[in-house]
Formats: C-alpha cells, sequence, structure tokens
C-alpha cells in the first residue's frame, strides 16, 4: 500500500525539492521564531531610532515630519492593500477627516493636541464603518467609488455653508497650540505606531485571515471566516491610521485649507510608495516612502510634472509586474543567492 | 434526528431550473454517494447546502436548525465540511497556514487528526500549497475541511485530476474519515467508485433525484446498469 500511496505522489515542479530542502535547513523553529521577532523588531526600532536622532543632522523638521506621514499613510495603504487586494485611492478622505476632527477638538473642546489626535484617529474610523457598504465592490470599482466618496466629504468639510462649524473653504487655524517638538515627538509614534500595527496584523489571525481571503474568498468562507468582517476590520484600521496622521498634519502645519488635505495626490503618493517597496511587507512601505518622497522633496518640487509621470508609470509597472516591490524583489534575489550557495557547497 | 436534513430544494440559475423539489437526509454515520451524469445537478447541490448559491425554495436544516438563510461561514460553523472541486486550498499559504484557517472556527491550531490522517502533509507543512502536486493539494484541502471539526463533510469530486492510483488512496481515506463521526456526502464522476464507498447513493438526472438506494439495490436494478455502468 504503502508503495503504491508514494506512486501517486508525484512532485508537481522541480522547485519542490529546493523547497524541501530549505525547509529542513529551517527545522529549527524556535530559532526561526527568534529570527523572526528579531526582525520585526529592527523593523520598528531602527525607522524610529532614526527619525529621532534626524533633527541633529538635518534642520528640515517639516520634511522629515511629512516622510513620516507618507510612512504611516503607506503602511495604512498596506493594511488594506496589501492584506485585502482593495486598492483605496480615496484614502486621502480619512486623512482630511483626520486633520478635521483633531482640529475641531482643538478648537471647540480644548482637548490637548495628542488627545485631539487619537479623536481624529477615531473619527476617521467611524467614518470608514459608514462608508462600509463601499466593501460590497470589487477592484477599480472599489478603487473609484473611495475616491469619489474622498471628494465627498472635501465638499462637504469645504462647504462654504457649514463655515460655523468646519470654517469652510477659508480653512483651519489651530496655531495657538503650535509646538514643533511636540509635533515631531507624535510623528515619531505614529511612524513607530503604523510600523507595528502591520507587524501585529501580520501575526495575528486576522492577517491570516485576510492573506486567506486575498488568495480565496470562497475557500475562506467555506473555511467559516467571516470574509466581511475580516475585511471590515482592516479597512477601520487602516482609516484610523490616516485619521491619525492627518491629525499629526495639523498639528504640524496649524493653518490649512480643506483642499491641502483632501488633495488626491496624498493618496496616489501613498499607494505609489507602498506598491513601490512592496505591499504585504513590513519595510517595503517604509522603504517606498523614505526613498520616494526623499527624492520627489530633493528634484521634484521644482519639476513635479516628470514626477506625476514617473509615479503613475510605477503604479501600472508594480500593480502589473513587481506586485512584491522592492521588498519582495530582494527577497527573490537572496533566496536565488542562497539556494545557488547552496547547491555549491552540496 | 439526522445531521442534514434537505426537503424539496430547488435552484434557479440565470433564470434556468437547475435543481428541482431535493429532497435527502444524511446522518454523522452514513456515507452517502450522489451520483449522475456531467451538468446533472450535483455540484449546485453540494454549493446550495454549502450556502454558496441561493436556493428558490425549500429548507436546509443542521442539527434540526434551518440553515438556508445563512451563509456559508455560519454553515461551517455549525459543523459542516466542504471540500469543493479544484485544488480548495490557499496557494500561496503554506500547508500549515492552510490547516490553521482551516480550525479558526474552533480557534484550534491542533493538527494531529489531519496529520494522522494524511501522513504525507507532516513533511510539507513549512512549502506553499501552491507548490504541492495535484495529489498533495488535494489532501491539503481534506485537511483543511477536517480542521473545524465537522459532523458531515461534502467531497466534491474526489478523483478530479488526480491518477487512478491517487485516487484510489485519497479513497482509502473515507472510511478512516468517517471513523471520527463524520458524515460523507461524496459526489464524484466515477460511479463504480463511488458505489465500492458509499453505504447509500442518490441518483441525480436533470435537476432531480431519480432513484437512490443502496449500492447493492442500484445494481440490481436493469435500468441503473444500463445508463450508468454499461461499457464501464
Amino acid at each position: 500500500m504503502r508503495s503504491e500511496e508514494k506512486l501517486g505522489d508525484i512532485p508537481a515542479k522541480s522547485g519542490d525539492r529546493q523547497m524541501t530542502d530549505k525547509g529542513q535547513s529551517l527545522r529549527g523553529l524556535g530559532s526561526l521564531l527568534k529570527r523572526r521577532n528579531l526582525k520585526d523588531l529592527l523593523a520598528v526600532v531602527v525607522p524610529v531610532v532614526i527619525f529621532s536622532l534626524a533633527p541633529h543632522f538635518y534642520s528640515n523638521e517639516i520634511l522629515l515630519i511629512s516622510i513620516m506621514i507618507y510612512v504611516a499613510l503607506a503602511e495604512g495603504v498596506n493594511i488594506i492593500y496589501g492584506f485585502t487586494g482593495y486598492l483605496p485611492f480615496g484614502y486621502v478622505g480619512f486623512y482630511g477627516v483626520g486633520a478635521y476632527a483633531t482640529s475641531l477638538a482643538i478648537l471647540d473642546f480644548n482637548l490637548p493636541p495628542e488627545v485631539s489626535i487619537i479623536v481624529g484617529g477615531a473619527i476617521s474610523a467611524l467614518v470608514a464603518l459608514v462608508l462600509m457598504p463601499l466593501l460590497r465592490l470589487k477592484g477599480s470599482y472599489f478603487a473609484i467609488a473611495t475616491l469619489a466618496a474622498a471628494e465627498a466629504l472635501y465638499a462637504i468639510i469645504g462647504n462654504p455653508s457649514l463655515k460655523s462649524i468646519t470654517q469652510g473653504p477659508y480653512g483651519i487655524n489651530i496655531g495657538s497650540v503650535y509646538s514643533s517638538g511636540g509635533s515631531y515627538v507624535v510623528a515619531v509614534v505614529l511612524l513607530g505606531l503604523s510600523i507595528l500595527t502591520v507587524i501585529a496584523v501580520k501575526r495575528s489571525k486576522l492577517g491570516l485571515a485576510l492573506r486567506a481571503i486575498k488568495n480565496d474568498p470562497v475557500s475562506a468562507s467555506l473555511s467559516g471566516v467571516n470574509v466581511v468582517v475580516e475585511r471590515t476590520k482592516a479597512w477601520l484600521i487602516s482609516a484610523a491610521i490616516a485619521g491619525l496622521a492627518g491629525g499629526v498634519f495639523a498639528w504640524t502645519i496649524t493653518i490649512f485649507y480643506p483642499s491641502a488635505v483632501f488633495d488626491i495626490s496624498i493618496s496616489v503618493f501613498a499607494i505609489v510608495f507602498a506598491l513601490f517597496g512592496g505591499v504585504g511587507t513590513t519595510m517595503g512601505p517604509v522603504i517606498g516612502a523614505v526613498v520616494l518622497y526623499g527624492l520627489y522633496s530633493y528634484v521634484g518640487v521644482t519639476q513635479p510634472q516628470y514626477f506625476q509621470l514617473i509615479f503613475g508609470a510605477i503604479i501600472v509597472v508594480f500593480v502589473l509586474f513587481v506586485p512584491k516591490g522592492i521588498v519582495g524583489l530582494l527577497g527573490t534575489a537572496i533566496n536565488r543567492l542562497g539556494s545557488l550557495g547552496q547547491r555549491q557547497r552540496g | 434526528m439526522s445531521k442534514l436534513v434537505v426537503e424539496e430544494l430547488s435552484v434557479s440559475l440565470e433564470g434556468k431550473r437547475v435543481l428541482e423539489g431535493i429532497s435527502f437526509e444524511v446522518d454523522t454515520v452514513d456515507i452517502v454517494g450522489i451520483v449522475g451524469a456531467n451538468g446533472a445537478g450535483k455540484t449546485t447541490l453540494l454549493n446550495a447546502v454549502a450556502g454558496l448559491i441561493q436556493t428558490t425554495t425549500g429548507k436546509i436544516s443542521l442539527d434540526g436548525v434551518d440553515v438556508s438563510q445563512l451563509g456559508p461561514e455560519e454553515r461551517i460553523r455549525r459543523s459542516l465540511g466542504y471540500v469543493p472541486d479544484g485544488p480548495g486550498v490557499f496557494r500561496s499559504l503554506t500547508v500549515r497556514e492552510n490547516l490553521m484557517v482551516g480550525g479558526m472556527v474552533r480557534g484550534d491550531e491542533d493538527i494531529e487528526m489531519v496529520i494522522t490522517l494524511f501522513p504525507d502533509l507532516k513533511n510539507c507543512l513549512s512549502m506553499l500549497a501552491g507548490s504541492l502536486s495535484a495529489y498533495q493539494r488535494r489532501q491539503c484541502a481534506f485537511g483543511r475541511a477536517l480542521m473545524s471539526r465537522p459532523s458531515l463533510l461534502m467531497i466534491d469530486e474526489l478523483s478530479l485530476g488526480l491518477s487512478p492510483i491517487s485516487a484510489d488512496a485519497l479513497a482509502r481515506t473515507l472510511p478512516d474519515i468517517a471513523a471520527y463521526q463524520v458524515g460523507i456526502i461524496l459526489v464524484e464522476q466515477d460511479i463504480d467508485r463511488t458505489l465500492s464507498l458509499v453505504d447509500r447513493a442518490y441518483v441525480i438526472e436533470g435537476g432531480s433525484i431519480v432513484v437512490d438506494g443502496s449500492p447493492g439495490e442500484l445494481l440490481s436494478q436493469g435500468s441503473f446498469v444500463e445508463k450508468y455502468l454499461w461499457g464501464s
């Protein structure tokens, strides 16, 4: 009987043997876990330490905060797109809502800015809950619908008839609570928190369920996974991060118009950074935001038209051909080199 | 009380009646076969019981509770298991992760039962399900479905895409699965194989059950043998 079963057990590809070899070399599960813990620890600590020390070497704090905000936004996109495959082109809506909710909490309720930013995150999650029906849409329909939702939020908040509540198109001024040191600290906290959130999602049952859903939603529901509930969790977490990021922006800039926080290019940037670095990975969005936003600030501000072209091309090329981004490419290259080395040794 | 009771089930897909007045019962000690030609409605029936497609009329009860209006994940929670045709695995997840997703319903990651039933899986737990052979992938799909500890397992096309040797090997695990107090509904093209495995079989023709009985009873009917086994 055994030999018969073995006969039926034909390996699908020649690559199978390599994979088994690798599995055996990593057999010590303990060392594997430790390695993963260390990797995750470094993924949080390294960026946080670098950005904590950066002001000592580089004086443009606004740029540093902007990069941190974009890291957070890219990680937020990572959670919804990387784990569910839903591309949120209207992601900026949550950012704008967060910026406004934070500012209004400061202006109307005299809450301290740090608390107000948390309120901003919560309100954004609440708006995401209201927009939950959008998750029924798929692919580009979802992308377009979120874009429309973001525009609707902009139209409501920036509406002159709401001047008494939101100041309408005349913008927000929270200059009275301005604190460059304070906003820098919360930006570093936001940076660390966003990376930590991705790690937590990745390691949790939610992360596993989301990967299963992205892989095959029908089989996931046939495994008892509630597809709608799990997707909604990712959607709310993602929106909350954008809300917090908007709050940090508001406290940093203190005077802004609705057009500044509902600018669709903020969505595009966050998506491009996440895609470029690698969605579904922890470090991808960090690398994407630092490299591309750094580059953009260096040369792009004088010639933005080229960057629109380049960013557009990045979206197309990475979605189609490099779904795992730069980090995924590097990982594949390292694996190839590793197995090459193993073969030479063997 | 039977585990699964299906009463007068009808299903229409795109305005066309695919199933009509289907009634049957399965208990947790049964291995029941559903046989019929291509397009007779076998897979549709399983999909309807699993909640993947809407039924037009009729009632589906699990443990005496009407689940007709519940979604598939709710029915899985009520200890229904389903191995659909096709791969039925998460290709970009490892075998271990596949099993863990299957066990999420119960919050249990104990893979002992699955490894006992499918020892081959033990050596490929950290491999991606997409890189497995068709046979291993099918075992992984069985394992995933069994992780939720169903008391009723529906299997669509046991032998699809497998070599006869692999299909036989997989078929031999069915009694072992049933020994865990799991009732089995088997849908299968290969009628010879089905009849050798099941206690009772329902024959579907044009969306309705035309005849049912034990393998012995079916084989004693000339019309059944003529239609489904002649020449095979």
